[in-house]
């Protein structure tokens, strides 16, 4: 693994970090900043996402933020989630330049306008429809946070809570939003490809180092309180299969008890020997497909499983037999060599994303936000020092019924 | 530090998207006129192995055994269970993925370096002695009605179905498996004679890349030399015949959007005009500053997304076009869609605007051969396509001397609409 790490922190709070690679001629630039859906306020949702499309309309003194990036051979997109935004270009690294100044000049200001944030609002009411409304289970990852999540902001997805939310946001909260959240001191930029450290830092600082700190919006995110009973939401819909929906709360990702719960989500979904495609889909035939996983979220996630059931079986018979399941390979101890597969299969699949310069850009910067980049170059340590025993127990602490949501997604009777 | 305040309105130096770096390559011959391609880089001792058959949906015009067979290679052997087969695989950190397209039935394994003795006899035994027991059929054929049944629901899939099928009509190309041919009650003796019969004896290639060292490439190509390897060729394919230009629709009820998508006639990436063709389509659609997108979703906010791509078989090619809309802007969208088309056809482009779309390919070239796998990817396709390995090097040479009327003429070729085969489903 490359394990080569440089970091910088200008002067107005900007962090970089570097990582050089000569096995390729690209550079990728991964830009994370620290602010995501759980910044929203309950009667104002979607508007992190809906920034990040305003991103690309134009900046105070560029019009275009794609056209300059493509003249110079790049590709660029970005993604939301619920704790930051995240911006990357991945481009040939002698015009590493174009990156920086088209990055740096959005930082600075944007070109707001009301006809621009117009047009966005329709797109981003298409993406709602064309992501979860008008997609079969679509809604479930709408309802699910609902019921798991009655204080912290990640009740409501990134998309926002309703199109409503969305349509109704004006051009002030689109500026109050970006001055308090868009700033060098909220951000986290990575440089991984062919470049030389102390070079990257001249041209981060004659980009990036002009632009002043801002005030941010920073708040106490409500905790959620301690989930005390079960929690159950039946819901009927136009769909060909029955779907059931499990979550149960779990810590932050930097906890320590995460990586024996993502760890166990690989034991029982990763791969075609995951346990349960072997034992409730293949054996038993329980449910036709599902999985585990865990949300490695900022603040406490979640460990969810969602699972299509067989039709000749009730919602409520797979529930039990998922808990009579789950109850019994907890109840023996977890062979080691199934955690050597697991951790074998985490070691191959780090190997192969370690080869883009891309994953390895954002990997690096979402370190650096949670604990530090260098973490990130440990990682497998930390799933390989948890063993057999300790896996077990943590995960029995967590999979309890007071800490469970459940959701039974019917599927309609055809008349 | 002092900071000298950077000219935000003067775009920095540009330097052309650089050379493809090519990884040098090599070919190895196995028995029976089998090859191994090796492409050796990277940082990492990540390797892939893809086992590519040369059928795709023609296998002996039987397209849905043929799909069976892709499923199911390793889902039990005459050694193992396909339990057991799985947890040898994966104990040794080693993953797979299947894929069936128009031409190629292929397998893809990832897998460390340092496993690569521990993988291959799997891999083997996957290949030359699969059993398919009767169980793992029924969960097959069960299991995969659940998808599709699911896949039924989205106005893209059903868009997408009704154009393909109906492009390649009465051709493998056009083929598409669908609930109703996964009756149940399939017995694994018509598969194992499919197997033994036709993939068996057919000849497949190899295609190793990643980080690995001579002596492991010795060690492969010696293996692999020691395989029950089939012989015969695939057979040719015959072109798709004729295809009716025209519109389709796909009635779905209570759908909030629709989906759109175009067919229509593109040239193989052997002709002399390819390069031409393929800076139309992207400007036409092919990427996020593409003239579609301008219109349709940044200046309107139609849509999310919409894009065009060329959809290449080895005997056929198509340009292809899809979106999903409101459903009450669909017919806007689409007359959108012809009027733009019809000023790709009408004007000739800007020098600024072809400068743009050479850089923008150029960059999405060294994107696409960055790297040991991506670079196996182009080659596995170049073969598929029957290419040689001059063809990059040559549309490189094309891009350059591309010059605004050969795009018009491209287009003027290509994009009349009453050469389109138009689905909406919605």
């Amino acid at each position: 693994m490359n394990t080569s790490l440089h970091r910088f922190t200008l002067a107005n709070g900007l962090t970089l970090l570097v990582q050089q690679d000569f096995s390729t001629p690209m550079v990728a630039v991964n830009l994370l900043y620290k602010v995501g859906a759980r910044d929203e306020q309950p009667e104002t949702t979607g508007l992190a996402h809906l920034f990040e499309h305003l991103m690309f309309e134009g900046s105070k003194h560029i019009p275009s933020f794609d056209t300059p990036l493509q003249l110079a051979g790049g590709t660029n997109n970005a993604f939301t989630n619920n704790d930051i935004t995240n911006y990357y270009c991945l481009l040939p690294a002698a015009n590493l330049d174009t990156a920086l100044w088209l990055e740096s000049d959005r930082m600075l200001s944007l070109d707001f306008s009301q006809e621009k944030l117009d047009i966005q609002k329709k797109v981003v009411i298409e993406e709602f429809n064309q992501r979860y409304l008008n997609q079969p289970y679509g809604d479930i990852w709408l309802e699910s946070r609902k019921l798991s999540y009655k204080v912290h902001p990640y009740r409501w997805p990134t998309i926002g809570s309703t199109p409503e939310h969305v349509e109704k946001t004006t051009l002030e909260e689109i500026k109050a939003f970006y001055f308090s959240h868009y700033a060098p001191n909220n951000a986290v930029l990575s440089l991984v490809g062919p470049v030389d450290p102390q070079a990257c830092l001249k041209k981060v600082e004659h980009w990036f180092g002009p632009i002043p700190m801002r005030n941010l919006d920073k708040h106490p995110y409500p905790k959620e309180p301690l989930q005390k009973e079960p929690r159950f939401l039946a819901l009927e819909r136009d769909v060909p299969l029955d779907a059931l929906w499990m979550g149960w709360h779990m810590p932050e990702r930097t906890h320590p008890d995460y990586h024996a719960l993502d760890l166990f989500t690989d034991l029982c979904s990763a791969g075609d020997s995951g346990w349960f495609n072997r034992d409730l889909v293949r054996k038993d035939q329980v449910f036709t497909a599902g999985g585990f996983y865990v949300s490695g979220s900022h603040d406490p996630g979640q460990m969810v499983f969602s699972g299509t059931v067989r039709p000749e079986q009730s919602l409520a018979e797979a529930e039990e037999k998922l808990k009579a399941w789950l109850k019994a390979i907890l109840a023996k101890p977890i062979p080691a060599s199934e955690v050597e597969k697991a951790l074998c299969r985490l070691q191959t699949r780090e190997a192969f994303e370690q080869s883009s310069v891309q994953q390895r850009a954002l990997k690096l910067a979402w370190f650096e936000w949670i604990s530090r980049a260098e973490d990130a170059f440990t990682e497998i340590e930390r799933y390989r020092n948890i063993g057999a025993e300790k896996l077990q127990e943590t995960v029995m602490r967590y999979l309890v019924d007071t800490n469970c949501s459940i959701i039974h997604y019917k599927a309609k009777k055809k008349s | 530090m002092s900071l000298s305040l950077p000219d935000r309105r003067k775009a920095p130096a540009l330097h052309l998207a650089s050379e493809i770096v090519l990884l040098h390559g090599s070919e190895h011959d196995l028995p029976h006129g089998s090859k191994l391609y090796a492409l050796a880089g990277g940082q990492q001792p990540a390797c892939r192995l893809d086992v590519v058959y040369s059928v795709g949906q023609g296998l002996g015009d039987k397209p849905l055994l043929s799909w069976l067979l892709s499923q199911l290679l390793g889902e039990g052997t005459r050694q193992k269970s396909a339990d057991a087969w799985h947890l040898a695989l994966e104990s040794t950190g080693a993953y797979m993925h299947r894929s069936f397209s128009g031409d190629l039935l292929q397998l893809s394994f990832y897998f460390l370096e340092a496993q690569c003795s521990a993988v291959l006899p799997l891999i083997r035994e996957a290949l030359f002695e699969s059993d398919f027991p009767q169980h793992e059929l029924d969960l097959l054929v069960h299991n995969q009605k659940a998808t599709l049944a699911q896949q039924a629901q989205k106005v893209a899939w059903q868009a997408g179905k009704k154009a393909k099928s109906l492009f390649f009509e009465g051709h493998a190309y056009g083929w598409l498996l669908t609930e109703e041919q996964l009756a149940p009650g399939f017995k694994p003796a018509a598969l194992k004679d499919w197997y033994q019969r036709e993939l068996l004896a057919l000849r497949p290639s190899f295609y190793f890349s990643g980080g690995f060292s001579p002596d492991t490439l010795k060690s492969l190509h010696a293996s692999l030399a020691e395989w029950p390897l089939g012989q015969k060729e695939a057979k040719p394919l015959v072109r798709p015949g004729t295809y009716k230009p025209g519109q389709h629709h796909v009635a779905m009820e209570n759908k909030s959007q629709a989906a759109l998508r175009v067919y229509s006639p593109a040239p193989a990436p052997s002709e002399s005009n390819y390069a031409a063709v393929h800076a139309m389509l992207t400007l036409f659609g092919g990427f996020f500053g593409s003239r579609l997108m301008k219109n349709i979703r940044e200046e309107k906010g139609l849509t999310y997304g919409i894009g065009t791509g060329f959809a290449h078989r080895r005997v056929a090619s198509a340009w292809t076009l899809a979106t999903e809309v409101n459903r009450n802007t669909l017919e806007e969208a689409l007359l959108e869609v012809q009027k733009e088309a019809r000023k790709m056809m009408e004007w000739s482009i800007s020098e600024e605007e072809l400068q743009l779309v050479k850089n923008y390919i150029a960059g999405q070239r060294a994107r696409a051969f960055d790297g040991p796998f991506l670079q196996m990817d182009q080659w596995i396709w170049r073969n598929t396509m029957e290419l040689d390995a001059t063809w990059i090097v040559k549309q490189q040479g094309d891009l350059k001397e591309l010059r605004p009327e050969d795009v018009q003429k491209a287009a003027q070729k290509y994009l009349p609409e009453d050469q389109w085969l138009v689905a909406w489903a919605g």
